[in-house]
């Protein structure tokens, strides 16, 4: 039974010692087989299942993590969400992403507290404001909000800056309004509860050590908790992209290194925005708990650690107090690491694959989070169509073998 | 209260601070922590989401209650402070936080009447409708009700240090665990960094009334300290906390090169070290536990080896009444201890049918704590025995839950702390397991013998005897370990 959240509930619960509450989702034991296998219950995965069943009413599915649900980079990320590209392929699907943010409490009955407070990409050598000049064009021909706004604003919306900075003084940003954060988990957690409603199966500790085909096309999975059997498989695995497709028989042109994250002990509100600083490489938002939670750079070398290297916190948390000098009076909670896909051209691959019946959603490197919405929705129609829709078709796998990319290195310069 | 002859302060050396706009005086060697213990101060916070009332609960570094602001004359702000770490110096000024207007009358303590409405997790089941509200409301009052201290909105221009440091070995911890190390590793020859946390060296020999080899613990402390200071291959770096494990043998470190002094512009706050080790010894010895029951949270519920810390290492108790609530004989120690001291202790309450009788005290065998009274402070325990129940009399509780080794730098690069049935703890992972910390060797201390987990097999250094006696040191009541003249 599917109780639904209301502030009636919530009464109810408080005065039955909040013993009433069903599972968020449920934990069933595998079926033989399933029309589609979702691998992967991050955030992607587990909005293409849900996507799956919402528009194109596909319920027969199951998604498969190998460890606990959220636990991949969708637990872990710095939830900056963003709509700013540069191409209009990423413009397209990342906005139809955002405006989904927008609804998906609603949506899901379940608050993701998806928080527009803004987005600053402050522009700190002449370089990046001609950059963001140039983006802040291309995003008015997409129909997506932002522009380019001057220091004094920036220091009117940020007053902990420090606009002068040591080394790079701010000149100027790239803001856009509707942009924002929300809270992770419950992203990953709302659509559990939406995809088990409709009857989906949800396997965790469930972890895919093989892909099975005949004659060209996916058969089923083995899996530590046995062979299943299915006729369509959606690979939805991030930093591990590279082993799936090892076991479905084809390479990818992704490396897995760590870029990692910490956040500071909470304290009253003192930053409304957030603040991406490129050039120092690094960038904060302050969490409703009230931890200022910082992001930033990737590991130099291929690694699945989970946990990155000392010398990125560190040139981290110097950027940050360099830019807002207040920081250095906090302590830091938690720091930690995740195994991000990166791409040539920094743009994700949503594509068919070598094998029949197999697509594959990744390379959504630093700053997939933004993008789960936009990305299950056109996930989940290239699978039910067997076909790439409108928005992925740009990103097939194709674009890397035709030299046709999706250069999103300046938007994505610093790791989010 | 003080207590007469007992500690480690210097009661010659009074220090004027202040607390929440009041003056208060410690001696030095007091932390913000001892000497409100000292002053009969209970409430010194708030808790983070209910408002609830909060005392200081530990002695050390842990201390999840007392966390206060720091004030500077410039303005500047230090929030979530440590009580329990920041030492006293004349002139510093610290104020509670997360409160309006007052600690003492906290509006925001309504919280605590609707609890049963704001259960965890509540917040994703509500604030939808109408949907605009999140933005416009909900969320800018859930932002302004969390977070717990403020920082001060100005630029901080106080200087910071980095620094570098080599060492053959690494020895994190000065409690009598990692002195033994530090003192074999140094005799034989190898450069050593012996890192501690607290301004003092000694572990729980300063916080416990233990004799080592005849010599009160303190003492026997500071020969050993007299004999590494002498030493040029050993560095002693005290206020000094392993922060990290990081890759290729590599430790983070953090200083508090000027925490405990005035502010003044050419003394760096504090250091940030990377120390290069490729070996290191954990002793970082362990943590009590708390106990778990209904209102355990109200000032004057302490931990037992606070209790036994503010008297032994700063002479001071947080009452007049104590009682002891624990099924561990650590509870008893803490009750002869107080009763040695001159304290009243009204009961030790232990939940083992076979409790040791109390002398000076009176054990309550078979009987738990069921409740508190005292909502600004503790007054009376609320105590089942049997088929009844009774109000025990106190103003303090000290409570022992057992003890948790301090296993977590041995889980920085993945590996998982394994649990110990017989010891009732978790406890280091093995060297051999995945995303082990390669080169780190954990040896705890104070808490049971059993923890002799691991220890190093550096042969040449003689490490293993080095530790593992230390290590029985602390099972088999202080005995002298000889060990150095092996
Ligand atoms: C530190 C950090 C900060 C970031 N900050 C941002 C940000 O601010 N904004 C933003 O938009 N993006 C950000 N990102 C990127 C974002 O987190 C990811 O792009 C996004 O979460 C990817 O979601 P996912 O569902 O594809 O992957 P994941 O959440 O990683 O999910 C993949 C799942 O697959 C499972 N899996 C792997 N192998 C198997 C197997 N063999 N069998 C079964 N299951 C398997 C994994 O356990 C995992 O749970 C950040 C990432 C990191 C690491």
């Amino acid at each position: 039974m599917r109780m639904s959240h209301s502030a009636l509930a919530l009464v109810r619960g408080a005065l039955t010692g909040h013993t009433g509450w069903p599972r968020t989702w449920d934990s069933p034991l595998p079926r033989d087989r399933y029309k589609v296998i979702v691998v992967g219950a991050g955030g992607h995965g587990l909005a293409t299942a849900y996507y799956l069943g919402r528009n194109h009413g596909i319920t027969d599915v199951a998604v498969l993590e190998k460890g606990w649900l959220g636990g991949g980079n969708t637990g872990r990320n710095t939830t900056i969400i963003r709509s700013n590209y540069l191409q209009d392929a990423s413009s397209a699907i990342y906005e139809k992403s955002r405006a989904l943010y927008e609804g998906l409490s609603q949506e899901l009955n379940y608050n993701v507290m998806f928080s527009p407070r803004g987005v600053m990409m402050l522009a700190q050598t002449e370089h990046e404001v001609r950059g963001y000049l140039r983006t802040a064009r291309a995003n008015y021909l997409q129909g997506v909000e932002t522009r380019f706004i001057t220091p004094e604003e920036v220091q009117k919306r940020v007053p902990i800056i420090r606009l002068d900075g040591p080394r790079y003084p701010v000149l100027g940003a790239l803001w856009q309004p509707r942009a924002g954060t929300a809270r992770h988990d419950a992203v990953a957690w709302g659509y559990a509860r939406a995809c088990s409603a409709m009857g989906m199966h949800i396997l965790e500790n469930c972890e895919v050590t093989g892909v099975r085909s005949d004659a060209g096309r996916v058969s089923g999975v083995e899996t530590t908790r046995g062979a299943i059997g299915c006729e369509r498989l959606a690979i939805v695995v991030a930093g591990h992209s590279g082993r799936l497709a090892q076991m479905a028989g084809f390479r990818l042109p992704v490396e897995s290194v760590t870029l990692q994250a910490l956040v500071s002990e909470p304290v009253k509100p003192c930053m409304d925005v957030v603040v991406m600083a490129n050039t120092v490489h690094g960038y904060l938002s302050q969490s409703d708990k009230g931890e200022m939670v910082i992001g930033g750079g990737a590991d130099g070398f291929n690694n699945f650690t989970q946990r990155g290297s000392w010398h990125h916190i560190e040139e981290t948390v110097r950027a940050l107090v360099e830019t807002f000098p207040m920081l250095s009076r906090l302590k830091m909670l938690r720091q930690w690491g995740g195994v991000v896909d990166m791409t040539g051209d920094r743009s994700p691959i949503l594509s068919p694959t070598p094998l029949g019946g197999c697509y594959i959603n990744c390379g959504w490197g630093t700053g997939g989070f933004k993008a789960i919405p936009g990305s299950g929705w056109a996930m989940a129609e290239m699978v039910a169509n067997e076909a790439p829709g409108p928005l992925a078709a740009p990103f097939g796998l194709e674009r890397f073998r035709e030299g046709r990319f999706i250069d999103e290195s300046v938007a994505a310069g610093v790791a989010h | 209260m003080r207590v007469d002859g007992r500690g480690l302060i210097d009661r010659g050396r009074p220090v004027r601070f202040r607390f929440d706009g009041r003056d208060v005086t410690g001696y030095a060697g007091d932390t913000v922590a001892s000497a409100l213990v000292a002053d009969g101060e209970r409430l010194v916070g708030r808790s983070f989401k209910y408002h609830r009332p909060r005392g200081i609960l530990t002695v050390g570094p842990e201390e999840p209650n007392a966390l206060l602001e720091v004030l500077e004359p410039g303005g500047q702000v230090t929030p979530n402070t440590r009580a329990t770490v920041q030492e006293v110096f004349d002139g510093l000024e610290v104020r509670s936080q997360n409160r309006w207007p007052s600690l003492r009358h906290d509006l925001m303590a309504v919280n605590d009447r609707f609890a049963a409405f704001l259960g965890a997790g509540f917040y994703y089941k509500t604030f939808m409708w109408p949907r605009r509200f999140w933005e416009g409301l909900y969320e800018p009052l859930i932002r302004r009700a969390a977070g717990l201290g403020r920082l001060s909105g100005k630029h901080d221009e106080a200087p910071y240090e980095r620094a570098f440091a080599h060492a053959d070995l690494l020895v994190i911890g000065a409690g009598p665990a990692g002195l033994m190390a530090a003192l074999a590793a140094g005799r034989a020859g190898a450069d050593v960094i012996l890192a501690e946390a607290d301004s003092r060296p000694g572990g729980r020999l300063l916080a416990e009334d233990e004799a080592v080899d005849g010599l009160p613990g303190p003492d026997w402390v500071a020969g050993v300290m007299a004999e590494l200071r002498a030493m040029p291959n050993v560095r002693v770096m005290l206020r000094t906390t392993i922060t990290g494990a990081y890759d290729g043998g590599q430790w983070g470190a953090l200083e508090r090169v000027g925490l405990h002094r005035a502010p003044a512009p050419d003394l760096p706050r504090e250091c940030f070290w990377r120390i290069t080790a490729p070996r290191a010894i954990l002793a970082a010895g362990a943590l009590e536990r708390p106990v778990a029951f209904p209102d355990n949270d109200r000032p004057g519920v302490m931990l037992a080896s606070a209790v036994r810390g503010y008297l032994h290492r700063f002479g001071a108790v947080a009452g007049r009444k104590v009682a002891v609530f624990g099924a561990h004989d650590d509870a008893h120690r803490t009750a002869r201890d107080l009763v040695a001291a001159g304290v009243t202790v009204t009961a030790v309450i232990d939940p083992r049918e076979d409790a040791p009788e109390g002398d000076g005290y009176r054990t309550r065998a078979g009987a738990v704590v069921i409740g508190t009274r005292g909502r600004l402070g503790l007054t009376g325990v609320r105590v089942r025995e049997g088929s009844s129940e009774f109000w025990v009399e106190a103003d303090v509780l000290a409570v022992a839950g057992g003890w948790n080794p301090s296993v977590h730098l041995t889980c920085h690069m993945g590996a998982r702390p394994v649990w110990d049935a017989d010891a009732v703890a978790f406890l280091p992972p093995g060297p051999d397991a995945p995303g082990a910390v390669p080169g780190l060797e954990a040896a705890a201390s104070a808490w049971d013998g059993r923890a002799v987990v691991r220890v190093l097999a550096a042969d040449p250094l003689e490490m293993k005897r080095t530790v593992a006696a230390a290590l029985s040191v602390m099972r088999h009541g202080m005995a002298l370990p000889r060990v150095w003249q092996i």
